[in-house]
């Protein structure tokens, strides 16, 4: 016990202290035109201020070959000077109705190459539908709101928003899984921006215990997550989007008895036990069909029972 | 052991309070700088006082909302181009979070990282087994027949609880540019119980432990220069356990009379195994027509080797069944291939375009075997009974082309269509073809009026190897999965989005309809219907802020089944029992019915921030989400006049959020906040409601067993709390 609390207070420790230890040398190399900001800063002082205060790109301009200033993302401003019109300048206002890919190409123009995760960025959705870097990112602030967080995509994606409020959800507002731990907002290949090949291949990645390979497998299962779950939430237990047992009904309705049959209001805990066709049933209390079929993701165990998960 | 607890809690957050806090006050000595490096930062110190009137799982579902100190810190440091960080999350909580992030701009960066997750599925579980938390159950054999009944205590509680771990690290070069490497690794531990249900009669729940390990590593080196992007990743991840199995004592074979072998029995619990991925990205722009290619392949395989579990025996009247497997191990190999590639395009500038190409094949390579079922009757008589297992894969193939279009007045245009097919080896669907189209309009010509509208069009059409199955299979010629069935889908989204419409008032309605029929199907699933409704707004006035959200969704299915009475036993499609269109027989051993679903969901909720004084906030929020369903059934004739009875009350759940709180800032830097909070779940169900873990229906040879969960779902929460702030 002792031993653990000193590794604790050790990594902890080491920890806070290579974060004030980093706090060491370095080259400072001024790449800021500071005169070509602090024209715009007579009209715009607040947004320049908090970019030169806490704001990532700023302090990586400074290491950087070149010079930099507000027209590096704004384009020249000469023109806007005169006009003071925001038209006449590149603005990633809220409400600008300049170009998308355009806005995002300012943005490319470093991250396209330094950063991997934009690689697909022209082939990605968000692209595709005229949403720019601007919409999520907030390009004036400092660290802390340059990555959105959930809230952030909750804004055009009302659906989800509600989903993750449902009574059966991943821990999204509980902030333990964010919206980017699966998705790549930036773009991929395939459907749904997902951060791996397929559905099923990304739910692996955290419940590698579903993943077997098992002895029997559950078609359904195998091909698609998505048949059986909602992946933000749902007001059915374990994210399904169905309850149970009225989703497995669904498809195994091709035998004759339990499967086909009704679990009606006559099939609860307090439902009759004897001399009733209709009656207290495990097919509906409770857990329902996982009150007996524990393994419907797929089993390794031989029994009277295999392929239909029953041990 | 909560004392304990408590103190250590206690004592971390003291501790890394004061480390905090000093160093803050450090920094504002200094100007919020330490030599060359900008500091910012701050830290809430707190404590809760937790009042929960039912100890009930689900209100700390993912959380750790218990009586004592809060403590959540950030500190950053950037200066003479390198940067770092450290973030503390919910200090010694079961919900902790650290992070110590840096780097040096446009050279390299590095995470490390600890999160812990926790799940609660249900608090105060018991069972007559021993071993819990082990993988192997047992119990007192003296207790007789039925031991669920003579051990009456069922003293052995305990919570169903999955605890996550997860450390690791992510490195990224830059500084070989245009050559980059990102590289990481990390391990996820898994410990706890959850419930795992086995067929043995009428429900049978027991507690399975949970003890993994997921270590994951990977690699990607990236060549990035200009229009041209080339990267190779490698990916692993090695799930193992101790508990791929869990034994337990099974009392209705142990209280068999025929049987002599203690009633030892098994089920399945995770399978250790290994999966390996290599991939190929690549990205070209600035190709002719203003375009751009992407192109991505994927290989990955999933491996493991295991020695098949047999379930020694099963019990029936009519005698026991052994089982026997050809071959002591089993090598599941399991293989991906993916290959996806696009080309965007703009030949124009109002017009853009996209061609797209997915493809994956699923290839199970895993050992297939014999195994055999022998039935000794009471009699005596001896009767064996081969099977294979069977092994599924299958390939999907998506090919498909979308343009948009810019009109006049900030309107665009934007439709496609794209052809799925799917290649199964499975018996009930060897092909499904899906035909999509979609058409969407957007309009933002106003400055305080945006619009937008999607309509999509499915139409999916299977092969069903000729309608009928294998004679075992009785409706297999009349029913469909509906994950496969064909069908026609259409969708409706549609929102407008009100900005500045007057001063500092935003808000939104988002409207969403989608329909299923399902066209060939006679038995299963028939339509679906679902409706959803959003609406938010926005509201400043006089520096009072007001957000306000309603959501709602309704979905309606329709399912038509076909009973049979276990006592006649047609196997034959063609005979009339089975035949739905010979919709109900004699004496009302078979016949259709319908189940008719509604369930609806919907929330509300506000949040208004008032500054009452200059340096005072108050804020308040509210919300509530519901739940509820119900199912109607519809049979002709119902079996021996007995009607159904229709479920009227399903997933009733009221889910109450309210919030207020005090904010009093000191200065710039400091400030004060106290506040209270409530959390109610009332949650009723016609399939939980009498809950017990005998049900009344226990008989020996058919006992209903369980253990608690799930079952524990109310709860009424007071929150009182205070904490003090310092930002940098």
């Amino acid at each position: 016990m002792k031993k653990t609390q000193h590794v604790r207070r050790l990594i902890l420790a080491t920890l806070l202290a290579s974060s004030i230890g980093w706090l060491g040398g370095g080259v400072s190399v001024a790449g800021v035109d500071k005169g070509s900001v602090n024209r715009c800063k007579e009209c715009h002082e607040k947004a320049v201020n908090s970019f030169f205060v806490g704001n990532p790109h700023s302090k990586a301009w400074e290491t950087k070959e070149g010079s930099f200033s507000c027209e590096t993302c704004h384009g020249p401003g000469d023109k806007h000077m005169k006009d003071r019109e925001a038209s006449s300048i590149i603005s990633f206002n809220k409400g600008t109705k300049q170009d998308a890919q355009m806005l995002a190409k300012q943005c490319l123009t470093c991250h396209s190459t330094q950063t991997g995760s934009l690689m697909y960025w022209k082939q990605g959705i968000h692209s595709r539908n005229d949403v720019s870097c601007a919409n999520c990112h907030k390009m004036h602030d400092g660290q802390a709101s340059i990555k959105p967080k959930a809230e952030t995509c909750f804004a055009c994606h009302k659906d989800v928003q509600s989903d993750v409020k449902k009574f059966s959800h991943h821990p999204i507002i509980e902030g333990k899984v964010t919206c980017a731990d699966c998705h790549n907002p930036h773009g991929t290949l395939g459907h749904g921006n997902l951060k791996a090949d397929n559905i099923n291949q990304l739910c692996y990645k955290c419940h590698a215990d579903k993943r077997g390979p098992f002895i029997f497998e559950h078609p359904p299962v195998e091909e698609n997550c998505m048949n059986c779950h909602k992946s933000h939430g749902s007001q059915h237990e374990k994210l399904l989007v169905r309850r149970a047992p009225s989703l497995c009904q669904d498809c195994h309705a091709t035998a004759k008895g339990h499967p086909t049959n009704p679990f009606d209001g006559h099939a609860g805990f307090g439902g009759p036990t004897a001399n009733a066709i209709w009656k207290s049933s495990p097919r509906l209390w409770g857990r329902s069909c996982l009150n007996c079929h524990g393994n419907i993701h797929g089993s390794n165990t031989i029994t009277s029972l295999g392929p239909v998960f029953g041990r | 052991m909560k004392l304990q607890k408590a103190i250590k809690v206690s004592y971390w957050s003291v501790v890394l309070g004061c480390v905090f806090l000093s160093a803050a006050a450090i920094a504002e000595d200094q100007g919020f700088k330490l030599g060359s490096f900008d500091l910012t930062g701050g830290a809430d110190l707190g404590f809760i006082w937790v009042n929960n009137s039912h100890q009930s799982a689900k209100f700390n579902e993912y959380r750790d909302w218990t009586t004592g100190p809060v403590l959540n810190g950030d500190v950053r440091a950037v200066g003479d181009g390198y940067y770092t960080g450290l973030l503390l999350s919910d200090v010694a909580r079961k919900d902790q979070k650290y992070v110590v992030d840096g780097g040096k701009y446009n050279a390299f960066k590095y995470k490390l990282y600890f999160d812990q997750i926790i799940h609660n599925l249900s608090f105060n579980a018991s069972t007559f087994y021993a071993g819990v938390g082990t993988n192997n159950l047992t119990y007192d054999t003296t207790a007789g027949s039925e031991p669920w009944r003579t051990l009456g205590g069922w003293t052995n509680g305990f919570d169903y609880t999955i605890t996550r771990k997860k450390f690791g690290g992510d490195f990224s070069v830059n500084m070989l540019s245009p050559f980059f490497l990102d590289f990481g690794v990390n391990q996820e531990s898994r410990t706890g119980l959850r419930p795992i249900g086995v067929a043995q009669g009428q429900g049978f729940e027991l507690p399975a432990p949970v003890d993994a390990k997921t270590t994951m590593v990977y690699a990607d080196l990236a060549f990035r220069q200009d229009n041209i992007a080339v990267s190779l990743r490698y990916d692993l991840s090695s799930f193992s356990t101790d508990n791929q199995y869990m034994s337990f004592m099974d009392p209705v074979i142990a209280t068999s009379a025929t049987v002599a072998n203690n009633g030892a029995d098994v089920v399945t619990i995770a399978p250790t195994s290994i999966y390996n991925r290599v991939g190929l990205q690549a990205a070209i722009g600035e190709l002719p027509l203003n375009s751009s290619f992407g192109l991505r392949g994927g290989m990955a395989w999933l491996s493991d080797t295991i020695d098949p579990q047999v379930q020694p025996l099963s019990y029936a009247t009519s005698g026991v069944t052994t089982w026997s497997a050809a071959g002591n191990s089993f090598n599941g190999k399991i293989g991906y291939s993916s290959f996806d590639t696009s080309l965007t395009s703009r030949p124009i500038s109002d017009l853009d375009t996209r061609l797209f190409f997915d493809y994956l094949d699923k290839r199970n390579d895993s050992d297939t075997f014999n195994y055999n079922k022998t039935v000794v009757t009471a009699a005596g008589a001896s009767t064996a009974t081969w099977y294979q297992t069977e092994t599924f894969s299958y390939r999907k193939a998506d090919a498909g082309l979308e343009a948009g279009y810019r009109l006049p007045f900030s309107t665009k245009l934007r439709g496609g269509y794209n052809h799925l097919l799917v290649h199964r080896d499975r018996a009930d669907a060897l092909t499904t073809n899906d035909n999509h189209y979609f058409a969407k309009v957007t309009n933002n010509t106003l400055d305080w009026l945006g619009f937008k509208a999607k309509m999509d069009y499915l139409a999916r059409a299977s092969d069903f190897e000729g309608g009928a199955l294998a004679p075992d299979v009785p409706f297999g010629a009349y029913a469909r999965p509906f994950d496969v069935a064909d069908k026609t889908m259409w969708k409706l989204e549609t929102g407008l989005s009100f900005s500045d419409l007057v001063p500092d008032l935003d808000f939104g309605v988002d409207y969403g309809w989608r329909s299923n029929k399902y066209t060939a199907t006679t038995l299963g699933r028939k339509w679906d219907q679902t409706n959803e409704v959003f609406f938010d707004v926005g509201y400043t006035i006089k520096k009072i802020r007001f957000n306000a959200f309603a959501d709602a969704e309704g979905t309606l299915y329709n399912t038509t089944r076909r009973y049979i009475s276990g006592s006649i036993t047609p196997k034959d499609p063609s005979t009339p029992p089975v035949d739905p269109t010979n919709s109900t027989t004699a004496g009302n051993y078979a016949f259709n019915f319908d189940e008719n679903t509604n369930n609806l969901t919907w929330g509300y909720g506000f949040n208004v921030v008032v500054p009452v004084l200059e340096q005072l906030d108050l804020v308040a929020s509210w919300s509530q989400n519901v739940s509820s369903g119900s199912m109607a059934f519809n049979a002709g004739q119902p079996a021996n006049g007995v009607p159904l009875w229709d479920l009227n009350n399903l997933e009733g759940a009221r889910h109450s959020l309210a919030d207020i709180h005090g904010t009093y800032r000191v200065n710039t830097k400091l400030s004060a906040t106290v506040g209270f909070g409530f959390d109610q779940l009332t949650y009723s169900d016609d399939a939980w409601d009498g809950y017990t873990d005998r049900p009344a229906i226990s008989t020996a040879a058919s006992p209903g067993l369980l253990t608690g969960a799930g079952a524990d779902l109310n709860y009424t929460a007071q929150m009182y709390y205070l904490s003090a702030s310092y930002r940098l």
